[in-house]
């Protein structure tokens, strides 16, 4: 939400970090009320998906970093 | 006899006391910076917000673009009522869950359970919304409030699963152990020994659900929707403060920025109360 407030909203692929950028939420945020027909909505929920996609990934990433980091303490101290 | 350092020596505890220092620098630096920057939104808040609040702006409805005045009530009373709601329905899945996967801790499924809710914690609170308007909006046919409190109550969820089970461990097992060993039943240890000693740890993580919560606009774009007229109905739209603010700071008129500022300004100090408020609390009984 934040950044939809202060992205900018471009559909350009950015070339600095000054352009005006789109995020994947931002783009759901700015464009649902406004999807009229029902393939525009899936798109929209499509971009949701992979966005819980990626999320996902990185979190079982960060978990399986965790236990193995956890894993080595274990070991360490028996 | 003065012991002799070689010059190598020197150089290199010279050379640890430099890093020493820098490290410690730039730790006293990044404390500083975020800091800085809690000040900088409180006071930025503050400077912009609380000049545009009045009784008014507190108790009275949105006006027309164009009209002087107006306020922001039905977004208060909606934002309560939404979130209050999502308590009641997240706080016993959250708890009951939390139970279960600190009581039988070897269930494969407790563990599995507890993984999911620190993976769903890291999920966008778009994707939160999305997911309530294709479960609930889509079938019953119109943006509601309900469908608001169940979005926020699924962002809720893993949120009191984790800081309830954290207090579940702190719980000494001597106190669990003098319970069963009198002959309790393991529900009644539960209901009797284990939530009663963790509830102020419980309430903590049932208050930064709540504030959580409470700030989360995204997933009301297609759940609650907002409403510019009074409604308590939870089966219709309703308006909820941090939509409010995103519609407000969004759109084209300086009175509705302005406006967005004070609500930004409300929304911050309900949160801030509150959190204060149960902190006083909570030291009040630990005094007993």
């Amino acid at each position: 939400m934040a950044v939809t407030m202060v992205g900018g909203n471009s559909f350009d692929l950015i070339h600095s970090l000054f352009d005006p950028v789109h995020s994947m939420a931002s783009q759901i945020a700015s464009e649902f009320t406004e999807a009229t027909y029902s393939l525009y909505v899936s798109s929209l929920i499509y971009v949701g998906l992979v966005l819980f996609g990626i999320t996902i990934i990185i979190s079982l990433c960060a978990q399986y970093l965790i236990w193995r980091l956890s894993k080595g303490h274990v070991a360490v101290f028996e | 006899m003065v012991t002799q350092h070689s010059a190598a020596e020197r150089r290199h505890y010279q050379f640890r006391r430099a890093t020493e220092r820098l490290a410690g620098a730039g730790m006293v630096l990044c404390t500083a910076v975020t800091v800085f920057f809690l000040f900088m939104i409180l006071g930025y808040v503050i400077y912009n917000g609380a000049s545009a609040i009045d009784w008014n702006f507190l108790t009275g409805l949105p006006l027309p673009p164009g009209e002087s005045g107006g306020g922001i009530a039905n977004a208060l009373v909606g934002s309560v009522l939404v979130v209050a709601c999502a308590v009641l329905i997240a706080m016993p899945i959250g708890l009951g869950a939390a139970i279960f996967v600190n009581e039988f801790p070897s269930a494969r499924l407790g563990r599995t359970v507890r993984f999911m809710a620190e993976v769903l914690t890291g999920v966008p609170s778009i994707v939160v919304g999305l997911f309530a308007y294709a479960l609930v909006v889509r079938p019953m046919g119109s943006f509601s409030g309900l469908s608001g409190s169940i979005a926020y109550a699924f962002i809720m969820v893993p949120i009191i699963l984790i800081t309830s089970h954290e207090a579940f461990r702190l719980v000494p097992p001597s106190l669990r152990e003098a319970s069963l060993a009198l002959g309790v039943p393991k529900w009644r240890t539960i209901l009797g020994v284990v939530l009663p000693v963790s509830r102020t740890a419980l309430l903590t993580g049932a208050v930064l659900a709540f504030s959580r919560a409470l700030g989360e606009a995204a997933p009301m774009l297609f759940t609650a929707f907002g409403n510019p007229f009074w409604n308590l109905n939870l089966g219709k739209p309703i308006a909820t403060v941090p939509m409010l603010i995103y519609t407000y700071a969004t759109g084209p008129y300086d009175d509705w920025h302005q406006k967005a500022w004070a609500a930004s300004f409300v929304l911050m100090m309900v949160v801030l109360v509150t959190s204060v408020m149960t902190r006083a609390f909570l030291r009040g009984k630990s005094h007993e």
